[in-house]
């Protein structure tokens, strides 16, 4: 009789097994990140029983960038994984199309900051995406900004004082993402729509450029994060950085014992910024057809209002649906925490993702070196755009 | 004469497969891990390698656009043409379309792995078998014009030349010193020589964690020492901030480098002393040599087989510095002043994926520390005195 439960046992797991589709999931969400993650697989599994998530976090963004290339080039990558825009133009060949996979409803949900067409096709879905906002101190900034013109003014009235530690604002050379959001903000482009001109030293860059290179005067200009600035006990008036550094920053003034907040970005002729953070894609190679629609599952399920306000509520990321971020369950959330809805309404007021171009990264890398240049004052503005131009145009 | 050959050759035949044998593990390890990425990179330089799907030759072509395109775009697969596909090897209920452009669609065959790409041209549509993979277009020479044009690369030449040019003579220079000082000590050699040693076996990532503390603008301990040490003199001093200046990124890079290797580089100079003939040094007393003219006469011409060995090893290990710019500046650096040749090749291939590129600056890597090697090997190695 044991020997006959153990056989039905045996042969019910079988079969068990034999109907379960097992997807690989890699990932770069460590600590609260990751566990809020696992707990959202966990959840799936409960939802799913067919369908095994093998979720491998897989270490920083530059090691799991670096994992994927190895593993597309090999021919043997994950079903899912989060990815860069600009990681995402390396391997498009090798992605499947989730318009084929994902339901109409799905995609029409998705705020229109995020609709991204990789030369046409629809191969990603916004996962954890923050957004530049204005940080500010309220006892140095009683009123925040919300013009170039009263944001240069405020920054010019906290001035530079390097021997006591105090700035008006501060920039970052390795974050050339607040020069792209003063450009869009001014109306300007790296290159035109159709890619056929580089336009970033036009009258709208140049607008923004000088902008910048006004409020760098009064700035605290070094590549270190703002937040371990502030923690030495350096003040800073105004900052614009990632809403996902919230707690980066909120803690780290705790620890110098100032108060910090955070307010919508200065706007000039629009109120554009720049969003930042990863999105999901489904690969093809070594995937079945059955693989990549429990994968699609996967995505539909993160991308389900509850699962995303949950996400956002554990993470600090901003959802992504016109459902979740205009629904009760997000927006009761906010009502009690203005600094939430103050990124919410940023999302809302207009973002704009990278430029999906092939050479994107090496623009970047130009953009760096001469943001760099422009916030030291070595040259003038025109002329470092210019510059910058010329090398922009030799890799378009 | 055969009859004593044979059994030699049998038995020297058998140690030679013995020796390599034993040899195997060591040559599998080094082939992988050396020798394999050593000749591909060669090879990737002449490349542009990036992700695409490949397709062979033609398999059907067909006039029926009208009534397949309409089905291919919503995913749906069309009659005649699984029938196409099934004459070629493919399984009808395993296929599915994955990708599809303004005019081609991407067909995978779940039983085989099989792609197939379906491509119209005007009124037609051609089907062909297909591969999504790493594939290699060459592209001559241009790969080592874009590097040798680009200005980061000029930099990333100049930054590693100044810091090879630097660490490597400096640091060579005191571990002769200390090596000296080392072999006179009478008490306390021992604790010296571990203590010398101690940073050349740590790794290098918690070396260089530490070291971007001492480094800190305000709470570093090289700024608080030079702090005081100015107080001392009444002198002003102002803070460097010597990961956030350009002015002085390389100067911090090969401070630690020196403080790296520097003992190290002592013990091996020591084993050397303390292997010359003490002959030599009783001559020289005899004829009146006095203590620095024994060691410029004596102890540094017969050290130097050791010097030449650390200056080829640091000199080769100086131009690949990596991980110190990685992990101590988390990027280039400001104004990229700490961009090495090394941390280029990565950004190009990891950053850029431009595989061929970064393949190329690494070839031109090893083109530099190739000719400097036999530069050494000719014609410095002639100024090396060996102890017959």
């Amino acid at each position: 009789m044991r020997k006959f439960a153990i056989a039905v046992l045996v042969c019910a797991l079988g079969v068990g097994a034999l109907g379960q589709v097992t997807i690989s999931f890699w990932h770069a969400m460590s600590g609260a990140l990751g566990t809020t993650l696992a707990e959202l697989i966990d959840k799936f599994h409960k939802e799913n029983p067919g369908i095994r998530v093998d979720l491998v976090y897989q270490g920083g963004y530059g090691t799991l960038q670096q994992k994927l290339t190895a593993a597309v080039a090999a021919g043997q990558p994950p079903t899912l994984a989060q990815q860069y825009e600009n990681w995402t133009t390396g391997w498009l060949a090798a992605l499947v199309d989730l318009d084929l996979f994902l339901s109409e409803a799905i995609l029409a949900d998705l705020l229109p900051q995020f609709d991204q067409r990789f030369e046409g096709r629809v191969v990603t879905v916004p996962f954890n995406k923050s957004i530049l906002v204005l940080y500010y101190r309220p006892d140095l900034v009683p009123t925040p900004p919300t013009t170039w013109a009263e944001f240069e003014a405020e920054v010019a009235r906290i001035g530079k004082d390097e021997a006591k530690g105090v700035y008006g604002t501060a920039f970052r050379p390795p974050n050339p993402e607040i020069f792209l959001t003063l450009l869009h903000q001014a109306g300007g482009s790296i290159l035109n729509e159709d890619w056929s001109e580089t336009t970033i030293n036009n009258a709208q860059g140049l607008a923004a450029a000088e902008f910048a290179a006004r409020l760098a005067q009064y700035a605290l200009v070094q590549s270190g994060y703002i937040s371990d600035a502030i923690q030495k006990g350096i003040a800073i008036g105004m900052f614009i950085d990632t809403s996902a550094g919230y707690t980066y920053n909120m803690n780290a003034a705790k620890t110098a014992g100032v108060p910090l907040s955070v307010a919508p970005l200065p706007c000039n002729v629009n109120c554009a910024s720049m969003i930042q953070g990863t999105n999901l894609a489904i690969f093809s190679p070594n995937q079945s057809r059955a693989q990549v629609q429990a994968a699609a599952k996967l995505i539909e399920f993160l991308l389900r209002e509850d699962n995303i306000v949950y996400w956002a509520q554990k993470t600090g990321y901003l959802p992504v649906t016109r459902t979740a971020i205009y629904g009760q369950l997000w927006q009761g959330y906010i009502a009690g925490k203005p600094e939430q809805k103050v990124m919410t309404d940023q999302l809302i007021a207009g973002g704009f993702g990278q430029l999906l171009h092939p050479r994107y990264m090496d623009m970047r890398s130009l953009l760096i070196t001469y943001w760099e240049l422009l916030l030291k004052g070595e040259g003038t503005p025109k002329a470092i755009l210019d510059a910058l131009a010329a090398e922009i145009e030799a890799l378009r | 004469m055969a009859l004593v050959s044979g059994p030699r050759g049998r038995r020297f035949w058998l140690e030679t497969v013995e020796a390599y044998v034993y040899l195997l593990p060591t040559l599998a390890v080094l082939g992988l891990f050396t020798f394999y990425p050593f000749i591909n990179a060669f090879l990737y330089s002449g490349y542009d390698i990036r992700t695409r799907t490949v397709p062979g030759a033609v398999v059907h072509t067909s006039t029926e656009a009208g009534s397949w395109i309409p089905l291919l775009a919503r995913g749906r697969i069309p009659e005649e043409l699984a029938a196409v596909l099934e004459g070629v090897g493919a399984v009808q209920d395993k296929l599915w379309v994955r990708a599809r452009g303004a005019n081609w669609w991407i067909l995978k065959d779940d039983a085989s792995g099989q792609e197939y790409l379906v491509v119209q041209e005007g009124a037609l549509l051609r089907v062909h078998p297909a591969a999504t993979r790493w594939a290699l277009d060459p592209v001559g020479g241009e790969n080592f014009r874009r590097v040798l044009r680009d200005p980061d690369f000029a930099k990333a030449v100049r930054n590693t030349s100044i810091y090879v040019g630097v660490s490597v003579p400096v640091t060579l220079i005191l571990a002769l010193v200390l090596a000296t000082l080392l072999h006179r000590a009478v008490g306390g050699k021992a604790f010296f020589r571990l203590t010398s040693f101690l940073p050349y076996i740590t790794p290098v990532v918690a070396i260089t964690m530490v070291w971007a503390w001492i480094y800190d603008r305000d709470y570093g301990l090289l700024n608080y020492f030079l702090k005081t040490v100015a107080g001392w003199l009444g002198l002003e001093f102002s803070l460097i901030n010597w990961l956030n200046d350009a002015r002085y990124v390389m100067p911090a890079l090969i401070l630690m480098n020196i403080w790296r290797f520097v003992g190290y580089q002592a013990l091996i100079l020591l084993a050397g002393m303390q292997g010359i003939d003490r002959e030599y040094y009783e001559a020289a007393r005899v004829d009146g040599a006095g203590g620095w003219s024994v060691w410029r006469k004596i102890t540094v011409p017969l050290l130097t087989p050791q010097i030449f060995f650390l200056l080829i090893i640091s000199l080769i290990g100086s131009f690949k510095i990596f991980e110190e710019v990685l992990i101590l500046l988390q990027g280039p650096g400001p104004e990229k002043a700490g961009l090495t040749i090394v941390y280029y090749v990565f950004t190009k291939a990891f950053d850029s994926k431009q595989y061929g590129v970064a393949s190329a600056a690494s070839v031109i890597l090893f083109v530099i520390i190739f000719s400097l090697s036999v530069f050494q090997l000719t014609v410095v190695q002639k100024r090396v005195h060996y102890e017959r």
